[in-house]
């Protein structure tokens, strides 16, 4: 269009053009500059949004922020303070119940509810959202929580193995669940039963569902 | 003159560069909407191929089946698959009719089971993880294994990672199942961690059971957790 334009304005015409020659205006990307670029800048945004909106509803209801924890610190953590106190381990060579090839880990932490004192001792956590949780917690007891073993690195995670035919019983003086509400402190004791193999970085991981995407990780030991 | 006949020229270039422009689009769109895959198609499984005897390894199941057999009867410990009634859940699934009832208290006449032995185990995560769906699939049936034994079959179980559970899972079918080889030669297996399989990873054993052991009766086991000393 533009070539030829300016292909008629070379030719010599035997009449003046009766308007303006069309290569004077400006071109159509020009004259619709604006709205192109807020089209763009809409278009950006409509995205961003979008996925924005999606991606902080899928991270938000899943464990992605951990406070992770050096062995046998305490730390804060919805309105209680953790502790790992204890780990024993065993392989099958020692531990006759479990299958062959395999390592029995029992974690024990202690739980003590609304630990506001603790709190000024821990480096992690003690946060604004920490002290709310606290203050709750010093009304409604320690919360209710889900315990995992996690492997750093691999991502690999298991369940306690209480359920498994092991013959396990939780000693006596032990919790093998969270007491929700509780207000005195008391001692969780889980046991995890995973390959011989993977004893690289390992974590007891403490997931309160009111939390969540925050959680704790209470480093073990190696093992 | 000259000029005028230029811009006519111009004018009818341009009505047909239009006219293919429009031409072009509309036949995208008609190959785009031919083409979209539909729910079916873009939520289908991952599916993993093994033989038996192979292990299969999805995104976070990994199993290999040992072995295949046909039985007409099963026993264990507290059931036997001849002398009728189901386990609870079934008796209470079949309380829709009274002849289900009656049919499931008197054992189920002319069925016949397939007996898959096989090792399943998780791969990278426990939470979650079970065997949510075990099908056999023969022609244009789909069966799910029976939740109809006593004892701990594979269904459902808890799967651990790398360590696996190993047992059986059985399948109930119509005693006339070998009746047509060509349907019979060519079932297959599906195991996934999901009941409904879509959008995760699932380990299909091809089957043919022409080829499968034939026997009066097969004792179950409890499925066993891990290799034991």
């Amino acid at each position: 269009m533009t070539t030829d334009a300016s292909a008629q304005a070379q030719t010599p015409a035997p009449e003046p053009a009766p308007q303006t020659p069309a290569s004077a205006r400006p071109g159509w990307w020009r004259r619709n500059a604006l709205a192109l670029a807020l089209a763009a800048v809409l278009l950006v945004a409509t995205v961003g949004i979008t996925s924005w909106k999606e991606w902080s509803d899928y991270f938000g209801t899943r464990p992605t922020q951990p406070t992770t924890v050096d062995v046998g610190i305490a730390a804060e953590f919805g309105g209680a303070s953790w502790q790992l106190v204890d780990v024993l381990a065993g392989t099958s060579d020692d531990v006759e119940q479990i299958p062959e090839g395999t390592t029995m880990i029992l974690a024990r932490v202690k739980v003590t509810p609304g630990a506001m004192a603790d709190a000024a001792d821990t480096a992690e956590g003690a946060e604004g959202a920490e002290a709310v949780g606290a203050a709750e917690a010093a009304e409604t007891g320690s919360p209710g929580c889900m315990l995992r073993l996690s492997e750093e690195g691999s991502g690999r995670e298991w369940h306690s193995a209480a359920l498994r035919p092991i013959d396990y019983r939780t000693t006596p003086g032990y919790e093998s669940y969270c007491l929700p509400g509780a207000t005195e402190p008391y001692l969780l004791e889980v046991p995890f039963v995973v390959p011989t193999g993977a004893s690289g970085e390992l974590s007891v991981v403490i997931e309160v569902a009111q939390l969540l995407p925050r959680y704790l990780r209470l480093a073990l030991p190696a093992l | 003159m000259n000029a005028a006949s230029t811009r006519t020229r111009t004018r009818t270039r341009a009505r047909a560069v239009t006219a293919a422009g429009l031409a072009v689009l509309l036949l995208a769109a008609g190959v785009v909407a031919a083409t979209t895959p539909t729910a079916a198609e873009w939520e289908q499984p991952f599916v993993v191929h093994a033989a038996i005897g192979e292990q299969a390894q999805g995104r976070n199941i990994v199993a290999t089946v040992r072995d295949v057999a046909i039985a007409e009867r099963l026993v264990d410990a507290r059931w036997r698959s001849d002398s009728g009634g189901g386990s609870d859940s079934d008796r209470a699934r079949a309380t829709a009719s009274a002849d289900d009832t009656a049919a499931l208290r008197a054992g189920t006449p002319g069925s016949t089971w397939v007996i898959v032995d096989a090792s399943v185990a998780a791969v990278h995560t426990e939470v979650g993880a079970i065997l949510g769906r075990a099908a056999l699939i023969v022609g244009e049936r789909t069966y799910v294994a029976s939740n109809r034994p006593a004892v701990f079959t594979l269904t459902d179980a808890a799967l651990s990672i790398e360590i696996p559970t190993r047992g059986t899972l059985v399948f109930e079918l119509p005693g006339d199942l070998l009746a047509d080889p060509a349907t019979a030669s060519t079932a297959r297996l599906e195991l996934a961690m999901h009941a409904d399989p879509r959008l995760d990873s699932m380990l299909v054993i091809p089957i043919d059971l022409t080829k499968a052991a034939l026997l009066d009766e097969v004792q179950l086991e409890d499925a066993q957790w891990g290799e034991r000393r």
